[in-house]
């Protein structure tokens, strides 16, 4: 167990953080596009969190223990989208129904917040790592 | 050097043995606070203390003293419950960050410690304060 490993979680932290955010800020960005490349409206994005190890294959019990994050895959909405009645609009269907993202403002800027706050938490970590290890330092001098 | 000052320093190594892990475990839990499915883990430093100065009352000073062997083994990890939220995860990043604060303190604490001992020990040696 080094200190490293330290720094090590909270950058894989602070990484997995601002996935949220660049997902958050994409998911209202495009609240309102009708058209993308794979057809259709644009869907929300969500990262999707799992844990990884520290330390490599030789790592003792306690890395073996502890674990950093990583973002596992971007899930895709699967809620159908939101239909208006537009006629004027030059993606409106035959019916006049143009089909909008399922994006909530709400939902993404209490998201955002929750993103930015646990960013804040992960500098901690590594301003917490780098006092220690500053203290460790300033013992033989 | 006397006994109490090599004791005094084998602690406070071991202390901040412990309490550098434990920031570790403690990090763990602050950067998975939204993995779905984490359960929170915590390091416990019980009965270390008295278990290293017990092992201290050596009669020979050349037995081996408790400073070798790493440092996982000696403490205990615990995974804690399940957690209530809907994503499952058990960390409550609030308690977790002050705890975080809190260790380091604890080590930074023990560090300064350690090197007052030191110099201490320069004062012994060099017979000047500086």
């Amino acid at each position: 167990m080094k200190i490293s490993e330290i720094v090590d979680i909270g950058v894989s932290g602070l990484l997995a953080q601002r996935a949220r955010m660049a997902a958050t800020a994409s998911n209202l960005a495009n609240a309102q596009t009708t058209r993308t490349p794979e057809g259709g409206p644009y869907r929300r994005r969500d990262p999707v969190f799992t844990t990884s190890a520290v330390g490599g294959p030789f790592a003792d019990r306690l890395s073996r223990a502890v674990r950093k994050v990583e973002v596992a895959r971007v899930a895709l909405d699967p809620r159908p989208a939101l239909t208006r009645f537009d006629p004027g609009h030059p993606d409106a269907d035959d019916q006049g129904h143009v089909a909008l993202p399922r994006v909530n403002t709400v939902e993404e800027l209490s998201n955002m917040m929750s993103a930015s706050r646990a960013y804040q938490a992960n500098l901690l970590i590594l301003r917490k790592a780098r006092e220690m290890a500053r203290a460790a330092l300033g013992i033989g001098s | 050097m006397p006994e109490i000052e090599k004791s005094a320093v084998v602690l406070l190594e071991q202390a901040m043995r412990f309490r550098a892990a434990r920031q570790a475990v403690l990090s763990s839990n602050v950067a998975n606070a939204d993995t779905p499915g984490y359960r929170r883990v915590e390091l416990e430093f019980k009965n270390q203390l008295d278990e290293a100065a017990h092992r201290l009352a050596r009669t020979d000073a050349s037995h081996l003293g408790p400073a070798g062997g790493g440092p996982a083994g000696d403490y205990t990890l615990r995974v804690g419950p399940r957690g209530t939220r809907p994503d499952k995860n058990g960390v409550e990043l609030d308690a977790e960050l002050v705890a975080l604060n809190r260790n380091a303190g604890a080590f930074q604490d023990q560090a300064a410690v350690l090197a007052r001992l030191h110099v201490l020990r320069r004062i012994a040696v060099t017979g000047e304060a500086r």
